[in-house]
């Protein structure tokens, strides 16, 4: 009788334990549905380009890439020269940093070079552009700051300038928050000067607003490595850690943490060395660079909240 | 709005010291560049099992030496060619800081691990000794003792290179950890400019042209105005429009192009160069100039080496949009006018007076390309690779200057007397015209002539209200261009390139032995009208 009423209890406790830890971890079941991976070398960056297919910069290959959602399938793909870093479409022109040539470079979708922006970005990391304000977000992380350029391509300022008290440290990309009208920067920060990892908020003129910080308590980190970001249409930020694998979901300004998506390793559903994602804001797909695993992950309404 | 976070805490101060008590063989001190131990290590939720084990430090050295990392040096893990041997970063460096070597130097660049001397764990050759004291200067050949790969210089029996170190089996042709191989691939140059660390340390910049060959890859932009792929950007499949490497012949020390027309590969040597003060045309450069120049230079472009990928066609190979010229046609010796490429020009008046030597006909009778543009085909600063400058670009545009006219006569003065034909010269009389040299009265350049000689030979630019005079890009080369009927010229061929851009016609005045001009805008009595074929000017 005894060993019976231990036995329920031990059901009941495991039912229970079972029952906290689906609670706590149905939110972040997402895997990865279906990936990406034919004939892309080193995908960097990737944006929504003609067709709703993405546009992905494949770094080692020096090309980019058009994949067709549809089919998951490279459709073609174009060489540039030099190895392509950032990468953002509008109005059939695709805007590609050049890391080797150290440019932005403007192309059609045949791939033919338009035109290069008339100001040198050392490091183009990463670029957004704000269509309705006209202008181009770049992220150069050898000068640590972002450069502003109207869409044809003239330099128009950077921010942070030199008598901000808040610059980047070590940015590396950059996201556009269509809701408040507020720019995103990816900062790695720097550990040597104990500046934590971040993400620095500017309004559209450059003028810090606020800050998502990765410290975590005395001793940790929420984020280490900030990459690629999204700021989806209800003012949620979802970010790239390129060291943990992670993508987080914050929501903005408050920078409260909501949700945590993968993580490092090299099964299904898993990242190594994320760099960047965009997400489909009907199906709320997202879509990662998954660098090391040379492919594209999907997680089918992974953007969901 | 953390900008800067409390000062390194008494925390992290304890748990520094309990590391030191724990570990204090190591002597590690921390590579300034890498941070603290935090910027790598993940105290709680580090993704492998401890601070961070061998499977992540690729991808944790790689978020910031990786492409869109914060690290200036960028970098990748080692392959080989067939991807069977592949080094990870902790493989080679030791990231925490450089540290002595078995020579009692100190290695650069963090190469080498384990505690105390740097060694490093080779694949076929147990732990060996690494020197790297020096990297050397990539362009300038590099002090290659204690380097990259150099060999055993210091004569101490050891082959400990950074990248010589771990090289043993045959399959490497170059630089081994032993005497055996070759041991002068590229001596004097830094290995990873064509191994580069990005590239996974494969030959030949990562598989591309521009990764070896910058130099020659700047030749085709700013300030080099006058090069091949004009009107676009060069790519690297333009590179294969010319050339046939990559492949076997690749760094065989020869010169190795394609036919245009066939593909078959061309071998010429290295640094092949045209002496224009011999009489003697040297034969590498007429084989070059027959036989790969002028098959492109023709009426079918380059079938051969038709540019699919680039997106190039027979007659515009590149990846940008110009149209090969047809010189080929133009050198025709059947031609009215035509300077002395494929055969001995008809112009008599060119002669041992009106030449330079060794451009005086009888001993030099035929010229190659290479007596007006320079041999190079990647590019110059002179627009269209012009031995002298000249702003053709500007005169095309109808930007004339004196120092335009200028620039054109002190080109074609290189090969046709200046005394003869220069503004200031003193002898003249012995030309066609009687108005080169002495008395030009306004032909020269420094008469007010701002196309200089071109004013009526040749040229690229078509003075406004005159039109077809003849004066296209490229019929320099020559051609066969005839005056209209209704011109003042009557129908009749043009000879000596009098297709210059101010004259709206020309021939030959028999009765006085000389010739006469129609004019076109330079209305001075004598001369034609342009706008009343027939009629004189009178003032």
């Amino acid at each position: 009788m005894g060993e019976k009423r231990a036995s329920e209890k031990s059901l009941l406790s495991l039912f229970i334990v079972t029952g906290i830890l689906f609670l706590i971890f149905a939110g972040d079941k997402i895997t990865a549905a279906s990936k990406i991976t034919e004939k892309i070398y080193s995908p960097i960056r990737l944006t929504f380009g003609p067709a709703n297919n993405l546009l992905v910069s494949d770094y080692l290959a020096k090309s980019i890439v058009t994949v067709d959602r549809k089919r998951n399938k490279i459709l073609k793909r174009f060489k540039i020269d030099g190895m392509p870093l950032g990468i953002a479409y509008h109005k059939g022109k695709i805007f590609v940093g050049n890391a080797t040539r150290r440019s932005v470079e403007v192309y059609l979708e045949s791939g033919r070079m338009k035109y290069s922006f008339d100001t040198r970005v050392r490091q183009p990391n990463d670029i957004v552009i704000d269509e309705s304000g006209g202008r181009v977000y770049v992220v150069d992380t050898f000068d640590k700051n972002v450069k502003v350029f109207s869409i044809e391509g003239n330099f128009l300022f950077r921010f942070p300038n030199s008598s901000t008290v808040h610059p980047l440290v070590n940015p590396t990309a950059v996201a556009f928050d269509k809701k408040n009208n507020f720019i995103y920067v990816s900062d790695y920060g720097d550990s040597a000067r104990w500046i934590y990892p971040s993400v620095r908020i500017f309004d559209m003129d450059g003028n810090i607003v606020g800050e998502i910080s990765g410290k975590l308590g005395m001793f940790g980190n929420r984020f280490s490595r900030p990459q690629g970001l999204v700021v989806d249409e209800n003012g949620y930020v979802f970010l790239v850690d390129c060291f943990s694998g992670e993508i987080l979901v914050f929501t903005g300004l408050t920078g409260m943490l909501v949700k945590t998506i993968s993580g490092y390793g090299t099964e299904d559903g898993k990242m190594r060395l994320p760099l960047d994602l965009v997400i489909d804001p009907k199906s709320k797909d997202i879509f990662v660079t998954n660098n090391r695993g040379a492919k594209i992950e999907i997680f089918r309404a992974g953007g969901e909240l | 709005m953390n900008e800067k976070n409390t000062p390194l805490s008494f925390s992290y101060l304890v748990v520094f010291i309990f590391i030191l008590i724990i570990f204090p063989s190591s002597g590690y001190a921390l590579n300034p560049d890498h941070g603290t131990c935090s910027t790598c290590h993940k105290l709680h939720a580090a993704p492998g099992q401890v601070l961070t084990n061998q499977s992540t430090v690729e991808v944790l050295c790689l978020t910031c030496h990786g492409p869109a990392g914060v690290a200036v040096n960028k970098a990748d893990i080692h392959k080989n060619l067939d991807d069977t041997i592949v080094a990870g970063c902790a493989d080679c460096h030791n990231a925490h800081n450089n540290i002595g070597n078995s020579l009692g130097g100190v290695n650069i660049k963090q190469v080498g691990h384990r505690d105390g001397t740097a060694l490093i764990r080779t694949p076929n050759s147990g732990d060996r000794n690494v020197i790297f004291e020096s990297r050397g200067t990539d362009d300038a050949g590099e002090p290659s003792l204690h380097s990259f790969a150099d060999g055993d210089e210091d004569g101490n029996g050891s082959y400990d290179g950074v990248c010589e170190v771990c090289h043993s089996l045959t399959s490497t042709k170059y630089h081994r950890n032993n005497s055996t191989g070759g041991h002068m691939h590229y001596v004097g140059e830094t290995c990873t400019r064509c191994h580069t660390h990005v590239g996974f340390f494969k030959p030949a910049g990562g598989g591309t042209c521009s990764g070896c060959h910058s130099t020659i890859w700047d030749k085709f932009s700013a300030p080099n105005n006058g090069h091949h792929v004009m009107g676009g950007t060069v790519t690297e499949e333009d590179c294969g429009v010319c050339h046939s490497e990559p492949g076997s012949n690749h760094m065989d020390g020869d010169l190795d192009l394609r036919d245009p027309d066939t593909g078959a590969i061309l071998t010429f040597p290295k640094g092949i160069t045209r002496n224009t003060s011999s009489d003697t045309l040297e034969a590498d450069v007429l084989n070059l100039q027959n036989n790969f120049c002028m098959k492109c230079h023709d009426v079918d472009g380059a079938p051969a080496t038709f540019n699919s990928t680039g997106g190039g066609t027979d007659v515009s190979p590149f990846s940008s949009s110009n149209t090969v010229p047809d010189t080929n046609s133009q050198f025709n010796t059947s031609n009215s006018y035509h300077h002395a490429v494929q055969g001995a020009g008809s112009n008599t008046y060119c002669n041992s007076t009106t030449m330079e030597p060794p451009w005086n006909q009888g001993d030099h009778d035929v010229i190659t390309c290479f007596d007006c543009h320079e041999l190079s085909g990647h590019g110059s600063a002179n627009q269209r690779m012009l031995r002298t400058a000249i702003d053709l670009d500007s005169m095309e545009s109808g930007v004339l200057s004196t120092a335009l006219g200028d620039s054109v006569e002190t080109f074609c003065t290189l090969c046709h007397k200046y005394d003869e034909y220069g503004t200031t010269g003193t002898a003249g009389g012995n030309s066609k015209f009687e108005f080169h040299g002495t008395n030009q009265n306004q032909h020269g350049s420094g008469g007010g002539n701002d196309l200089g000689c071109m004013g009526c030979h040749g040229g690229v630019y078509d003075e406004g209200g005159i039109s077809g005079n003849g004066s296209a890009r490229g019929n320099i080369h020559g051609g066969n261009y005839s005056w209209g009927s209704s011109s003042w010229a009557n129908g009749s061929s043009s000879q000596f390139f009098m297709v210059g851009g101010f004259i709206s016609g020309w021939k030959l005045n028999s009765s006085a032995g000389k010739s006469g001009c129609g004019g076109g805008t330079c209305a001075h009595p004598g001369r034609v009208s342009k706008l009343e074929p027939g009629k004189e000017y009178t003032n």
